[in-house]
């Protein structure tokens, strides 16, 4: 069985064709032949009744010995009609009995023929070792006319005849292959564009395919598509409803929480509960991180690549976010190095998810950074658009586990402060719907990791 | 001041009641919108803590009819929600800030101060930030109630700070203020901040490296 629907088309076209043509074909071959034959037949009788003609006003036949005549010259090769004569003229005998025992005239290559190696009428026989086919006529002054044929030269004829019927078809057989192979395809365009459609979709995008649009062939197809894609869909927006629901009603309690310890503390004496209180603290806190990163992801997991963009500068941008993170900067004694370029194009995106991916790779390189360290950011534009950099000086994480740190709930290891391991997921995601690439990198410097993050050219 | 909160959870609601009382201010809970707004109406309340999802009449309602019955009152809304359109709309209706729960009480503390400043700025030219005190006229500073004596950029230096407090202040953009586009020697200004941290406390303006700058909002003594 042959895979490819337009293969196995063009296949059976062709088939058709064959199956139709060939039988025609020989059908009007055996035709042509016997046209041929019954054409040249009444040749050879008008050919006898012209030599009678001549017979009767010549009056040979009085002489005792047979007379021979040369065969005429039969010209070769030449097709159509000349002055010498005619490319389809064929090898032609005669011979002229006066009576059943004595030959007058006769041709070359007749000489052996005897009389009764042909009856009245039309015979088939063999002289000289080839077929002859042979019309013998009674005459009226009595004497037998007789005029022969080679079957071979009437042969050629009707080969002749056949290979010119032939030809065009045999000739025309690849072009009609070329053209079935072409017609299949342009005739299965609307599948393949319907595969395209399929194939371009991002897995974000809900909005069923038009099956008005598709042929009523695959329109089941794309119906069923559309059915399966509904339903995925479903579950997928019930997941995240459920996430951000979850998330966000855990908020209010952890509020709560927060908000007693917090009281707790300043009016605890002893140092053994303000411990307990503090450590209370900072697992509420790490919570309320959670709590926020899930909300973040589940929005841009919701997010689909069709919301409307601007132009951001990332300049502007990444200051803004440093700046909301100099707390941390001054706790930890960072020093914070920033290489930007001159003139950097705008990055294509919205600035809430930008943001987002920015505060979330700055995070991380404070956070697993040295205390004490070099934070180094660098932003310029490349041949593809323009690159963001953002490199730390901590122990960096071993180029084996790097692609790990991109499933979520996965946490870089030997940290005092630990993230809750969503804040390369989410970065991950944003930078997908904004079409960059993100990727873990050896800083360089002999430790500590590069976060490196390609936007494309703005429009 | 008196704080009325209006929330719908009882933790959190009695949580802000004790913090608020620690802080020395005084405060009213109510756990619904409409309860809410009727005595904002009568009771001249100095700021709302409001939640918006309440039952039945929900925060936004609030704050409309706050808007339509001309109560004039500092809020801050105080929510688990955090789509930007709830906030635009909570702005738009009149409320001062926002918060998003879960949120540290300090936290709280700072927008509470914040946004009862900007409501009390009559007189602009005072400029009080923790235990700072800035008279931007006769262009005096105090510290803990002591008189610092200022050269003029050094007054100029804490003004600038001063008036960002809580937020990196770019060198580039104090070597601007103090000096003009012309630029100047860039250790000049880490001259003026290392003598306003020695005659005042040398936390209250903390360096981010490669950044700038930053005013301490409560320092503790």
């Amino acid at each position: 069985m042959i895979r490819s629907l337009r293969a196995r088309l063009t296949a059976l076209t062709l088939s058709c064709i064959g199956f139709v043509m060939v039988p025609l074909l020989a059908l009007s071959g055996a035709k042509v032949v016997e046209e041929v034959d019954e054409l040249s037949d009444a040749r050879l009788a008008q050919s006898a009744k012209t030599l009678e003609a001549f017979s009767n006003h010549l009056g040979i036949g009085m002489s005792s010995a047979p007379v021979e005549v040369e065969n005429w010259f039969r010209p070769k090769g030449a097709d159509e009609a000349t002055p010498q004569g005619h490319g389809y003229e064929t090898q032609v005998g005669f011979q002229y009995w006066s009576s059943p025992s004595q030959l007058a005239v006769t041709t070359q290559d007749l000489r052996n023929l005897t009389f009764d190696a042909a009856p009245i009428g039309f015979a088939d026989v063999t002289n000289a070792k080839r077929k002859w086919r042979v019309y013998t006529k009674i005459g009226d002054n009595g004497g037998f006319i007789r005029a022969a044929e080679r079957y071979d030269s009437r042969h050629e004829i009707v080969r002749d005849l056949l290979l010119q019927n032939t030809l065009p078809l045999v000739l025309g057989l690849p072009v009609l292959a070329f053209l079935t192979k072409w017609a299949v395809k342009k005739g299965l365009q609307p599948l393949s564009e319907t595969a395209r459609r399929i194939d371009q979709r991002s897995p974000d995008d809900a909005e069923p395919l038009n099956a008005h649009d598709a042929p009523d062939e695959i329109a089941p197809l794309v119906g069923a598509i559309n059915g399966l894609m509904r339903r995925v869909h479903r579950a997928l927006d019930n997941e995240r409803q459920f996430t951000s629901n979850a998330a966000h009603e855990l908020r209010t309690p952890l509020a709560g929480a927060l908000v007693h310890v917090g009281n707790a503390l300043t009016m605890t004496q002893t140092d053994e509960s303000r411990a307990a209180l503090s450590d209370t603290r900072g697992a509420l806190q790490r919570m309320t991180r959670l709590v926020n990163q899930m909300l973040e992801l589940a929005r841009w997991d919701a997010a689909s690549s069709a919301k409307a963009m601007s132009d951001v500068d990332l300049v502007v941008l990444v200051r803004e976010e440093l700046s909301e993170l100099a707390a941390t900067v001054i706790d930890r004694e960072v020093e914070v190095v920033q290489s930007f370029a001159p003139s950097v194009p705008a990055v294509r995106g919205w600035e809430g998810g930008l943001r987002v991916l920015v505060r979330n790779i700055l995070d991380n390189a404070l956070r697993y950074g040295r205390a004490h360290g070099t934070l180094s950011i660098e932003i310029q534009p490349d041949e593809w658009g323009v690159l963001l950099a953002i490199s730390d000086d901590g122990t960096g994480i071993e180029a084996s586990l790097r692609d790990a740190m991109f499933s979520r709930f996965q946490r870089g290891e030997g940290v005092d402060s630990p993230g809750v391991g969503l804040g390369l997921p989410i970065a991950q995601r944003i930078a997908e719907l904004h079409r960059a690439s993100l990727r873990l990198l050896d800083a360089g410097t002999g430790r500590g990791l590069r976060v490196e993050v390609r936007f494309p050219r703005g429009r | 001041m008196h704080v009325l909160i209006v929330e719908d959870d009882a933790h959190l609601g009695r949580g802000l009641e004790v913090a608020i009382k620690r802080w020395g201010n005084t405060s009213e809970w109510v756990r619904d919108g409409a309860t809410a707004l009727t005595l904002a109406k009568t009771v001249p309340f100095d700021m709302l803590l409001l939640d918006l999802g309440l039952p039945q009449l929900g925060g936004l309602e609030v704050l409309k009819g706050l808007k339509r019955d001309g109560v004039s009152v500092p809020v801050i809304i105080i929510t688990a929600r955090d789509a930007t359109d709830d906030r635009v709309q909570g702005l738009d209706l009149g409320a001062d800030d926002y918060l998003t729960k879960p949120f540290e009480l300090e936290e709280l503390a700072a927008r509470m101060r914040s946004v009862r400043r900007r409501v009390l700025k009559t007189d602009t030219s005072n400029l009080e930030v923790g235990r700072l005190a800035i008279d931007t006229l006769s262009r005096e500073a105090r510290f803990d109630g002591q008189l610092l004596a200022l050269s003029r950029q050094e007054f100029l230096l804490l003004q600038t700070l001063a008036e960002r407090a809580g937020r990196v202040v770019t060198r580039d953009f104090l070597e601007r203020v103090l000096y003009g586009e012309t630029g100047i020697d860039s250790n000049a200004l880490e001259v003026h901040v290392h003598s306003l941290r020695k005659k005042t406390e040398p936390e209250l303006i903390r360096t981010a490296r490669g950044l700038g700058y930053l005013l301490t909002e409560n320092i503790v003594s």
